[in-house]
């Protein structure tokens, strides 16, 4: 599968809502927040840009994958472990899961978007994070080249989609 | 730079090319402590890095490398580290530790400001050596980052150690 025809899939995506432009107001009234994100430098100042641009509280766990790497059981209980660690000792109650395309470390593992939106849904149910007073976002980052966005993604209409 | 695979799939081999275009020079390993990360990306910045690091951001940086972590931790971190050189063709690692970390206990745990120091630089020399014994290409530098609060203002000063 070709780049663009992923980015198709993106397209898709946004044509159905499952892709949806972020209201990042709304995440700043959240008090902080624990975000995971992919360290590659094409995306690090974009994200930081963003991300910065509405909360200054934000604990940042960077590790190739994003918010993907939590999709694999055995990261995620590592990982997850920090995550709760973190939000109990700092009392937060939002994790944000930063994914991006085209992702260097999805594509070390010749995987495609697919399996990157796949490992996303896996990463929410891996987490255990969620409860009635801990929210989970997942945002997508997308690089088309001659454009960069970032979306929010709804979970629940990506996993009916795939 | 790309990488080549040959794939044996259906009976047939397929030759998969995956672009990696990318390189960039520097993987700075920092921690994930909020009070940190405006003062050094403008640093970074300053220093004429921006868009072109790789950031691995953990609990006390690169902590997770000596002997205290889990293996699994330890593993964890290697392996980050692995993937901007295979990816991105890194070339220099910045380490950078501060004070006042969680991850060590916060500045309660230490007897002295000198004292803090002293611990985050030797677990950092300890983390460099196994760095640039696995991967001898690798130049690691050491840096700690001072944290004070000023006017509701976190102020980051970083010096080479």
């Amino acid at each position: 599968m070709t780049q663009q025809e992923q980015l198709l899939i993106v397209s898709d995506l946004r044509q159905k809502n499952i892709f949806y432009s972020l209201d990042y107001k709304n995440l700043s009234r959240q008090g902080g927040f624990v975000a995971i994100f992919c360290p590659d430098c094409a995306v690090s100042h974009d994200k930081l840009t963003h991300l910065f641009s509405f909360e200054k509280r934000i604990y940042l766990l960077g590790y190739h994958g994003g918010g993907c790497v939590l999709g694999k059981p055995s990261e995620a209980v590592t990982i997850g472990k920090d995550i709760r660690l973190i939000a109990k000792n700092k009392n937060l109650k939002l994790l944000i899961l930063v994914s991006h395309f085209p992702c260097d470390w999805i594509g070390r593992q010749q995987l495609t978007i697919f399996d990157q939106l796949i490992l996303l849904t896996q990463a929410i149910d891996n987490t255990d994070f969620a409860s009635r007073d801990n929210k989970i976002i997942s945002l997508f980052h997308v690089n088309y080249g001659h454009k960069m966005r970032t979306y929010g993604v709804d979970i629940g209409e990506l996993k009916k989609y795939l | 730079m790309s990488k080549i695979f040959l794939l044996f799939i259906h009976n047939t081999y397929k030759v998969l090319i995956v672009m990696t275009n990318k390189t960039c020079e520097l993987l700075v390993i920092h921690c994930l402590d909020w009070r940190l990360q405006s003062g050094l990306h403008e640093w970074l910045r300053e220093k004429g890095y921006q868009g072109k690091y790789d950031q691995v951001a953990v609990a006390g940086g690169a902590k997770d490398l000596v002997s205290s972590a889990s293996a699994e931790k330890k593993y964890f971190l290697i392996e980050q580290i692995d993937n901007s050189v295979f990816l991105h063709n890194i070339q220099k690692v910045f380490l950078i530790h501060h004070n006042d970390c969680g991850a060590y206990g916060g500045r309660a745990a230490f007897a002295s400001d000198t004292a803090e120091k002293i611990a985050h630089l030797t677990d950092m020399e300890i983390a460099q050596e196994i760095i640039e014994t696995k991967y001898p290409q690798l130049t690691v530098e050491n840096y700690y980052a001072q944290l004070n609060e000023d006017n509701n203002e976190w102020r980051v000063t970083i010096e080479r150690v």
